[in-house]
């Protein structure tokens, strides 16, 4: 017990003694787990709004104007059959009038004498579908059934913004552990400077009889403090920067509840990490 | 009782360097001379002696401690029994002088209230209890000395290794200094020193172990 407080004291008494350099390490660990936060928690609303606007992905079905109220509730149930879509709203010619008219000039309709718009079906495709060589299978079968006069695939652009969106989840991803090494090798440098700095006492430690973990339990236990401190500020500092932009950008970015925990407990690995392996290769 | 032997121990360093053939005994409360020039191995001997070097041929006996059989884990348990001083002092700049001696209990685990009884003791046995509270860069080279055979000594070793304890001293501090390790060894305790100024060797009627190039003369 009183072997622990030694060691717990020496560490920290190391941390005090070397104020400035460890402020520096806690501060550009929690900068780089900060950014790992940033990749993380970007990545996941990424995610979350492909999701959304997989949701959104869908055709529009044109009926026939020739067709009956029996013909659409048959389409409707044919559609409903059709696997892949996930769900179906019927637009009638007099609501595509009203949506035509809260959108447009109506002016163009007064020349017109009937009704031009035809009636329709939105339909949404299950977010498992929306490849473009599965949702173009639905959208064949859709264009098959009769009475249907076209089908509009109105989504391409959306395609390509989610292709967008995944490369850029993706890169988001890369770049998170990319710092995340980033903050092991620099926990690991200064740990190396703070061995060489106090090469002094760990020859004294060793000279006056000090077993191996406790000229290793000081290093390591700053490694750790250091590498804790700075997940737990990165946490912070994500929590208030997601607030800051959800406020300026309008939208609502959310901070996954697991994102302050795996920060700390990254900042706590990496530090244990760092310090172990430099301890290991220096002393 | 022999607390220290050596045995035909050869050891090289990597440059080439090293010990030849080194035969030595240190009895249980005798005050030995390792003498020889720069460069002769007589740290290399103490070296070998608290196990910071392994001897390539030969063995080295330190108390109940064998350098053949010893695991790398049980040398710090050798250590507790040495104590060992240096030319350079050694003593932690960012600790008082009290701090300095009790670290070498607090490794070891020391209750508080002994360490206090036995820094207070020890301190006082070197004459240095009245700077107690100071920061060694303000102590001269012969109190600083006296802080370092302080320490070295509140574990009371079996034997004390002090390397070239005067080599930084001026000619009276270096005086004090070996009048300090007189008293000690007359107390009981080993001591084993090295050093290249035979005229002090001259002056103290101890026994003399010569090294030369690796070799010891006895």
């Amino acid at each position: 017990m009183r072997t622990l407080l030694f060691v717990l004291k020496e560490s920290l008494s190391g941390i005090h003694r070397a104020k400035f350099s460890a402020a520096l390490t806690i501060l550009t660990v929690s900068i780089s787990l900060l950014f790992v936060g940033i990749f993380y928690v970007g990545g996941k609303n990424v995610l979350r709004i492909v999701q959304e606007i997989r949701g959104r992905v869908g055709f529009e079905a044109f009926v026939d104007n020739t067709a009956t109220e029996a013909d659409i509730q048959r389409l409707q149930e044919q559609l409903s059959q059709i696997a892949g879509i996930d769900s179906i709203e019927y637009i009638s010619r007099e609501q595509a009038i009203e949506v035509f008219k809260t959108l447009f000039d109506d002016t163009f309709l007064n020349v017109v004498e009937e009704n031009p718009l035809p009636a329709s079906f939105q339909l949404f495709l299950n977010p498992a579908y929306v490849r473009e060589d599965s949702s173009r299978a639905v959208l064949r079968r859709v264009a098959a059934l009769p009475g249907i006069d076209e089908v509009v695939y109105r989504e391409r652009v959306l395609q390509r913004l989610i292709q967008v969106f995944d490369t850029m989840r993706n890169v988001l991803i890369g770049l998170g552990a990319l710092f995340g090494v980033l903050s092991f090798v620099l926990v690991s440098n200064n740990i190396r400077l703070t061995i060489a700095a106090r090469r002094r006492i760990i020859e004294t430690l060793e000279l006056v009889g000090a077993t191996r973990g406790m000229v290793w339990g000081p290093f390591v236990i700053q490694g750790i403090l250091e590498g804790l401190i700075g997940g737990a500020l990165a946490g912070m500092a994500l929590w208030a920067l997601l607030r800051v932009f959800s406020w300026l950008l309008e939208i609502s970015l959310r901070m996954p509840p697991e994102a302050f925990l795996s920060l700390i407990a990254l900042g706590l690995t990496y530090g244990f990490l760092g310090a172990m392996l430099t301890v290991q290769r220096r002393l | 009782m022999k607390i220290i032997r050596m045995k035909n121990v050869q050891m090289r360093y990597p440059n080439g360097e090293g010990l030849k053939q080194v035969n030595l005994t240190v009895e249980q409360g005798e005050f030995v001379f390792l003498v020889g020039p720069s460069g002769a191995g007589k740290s290399t001997v103490l070296k070998l002696i608290y196990m910071q070097e392994r001897p390539g041929l030969g063995q080295v006996q330190v108390g109940q401690f064998n350098s053949a059989k010893i695991r790398p884990r049980d040398i710090p348990y050798l250590r507790r029994q040495l104590g060992i001083v240096f030319q350079d002092f050694r003593l932690l700049e960012d600790r008082n002088v009290f701090e300095n001696v009790a670290f070498a209990l607090r490794v070891i685990g020391t209750r508080p209230k002994e360490i206090k009884k036995r820094v207070l003791r020890v301190l006082g046995d070197v004459g240095i209890s009245h700077k107690r509270y100071q920061m060694p860069y303000h102590l001269s080279g012969g109190e600083q000395q006296r802080v370092a055979i302080a320490r070295a000594l509140v574990n009371e070793p079996m034997v004390l290794l002090a390397d070239e304890p005067t080599g930084n001293l001026d000619p009276q501090t270096a005086e004090e200094i070996m009048q300090l390790l007189e008293e000690i060894n007359m107390r009981g305790t080993a001591v084993l020193m090295a050093t290249h100024n035979y005229d002090l060797v001259k002056r103290y009627n101890h026994r003399v172990v010569r090294i030369e190039g690796g070799v010891t003369l006895d």
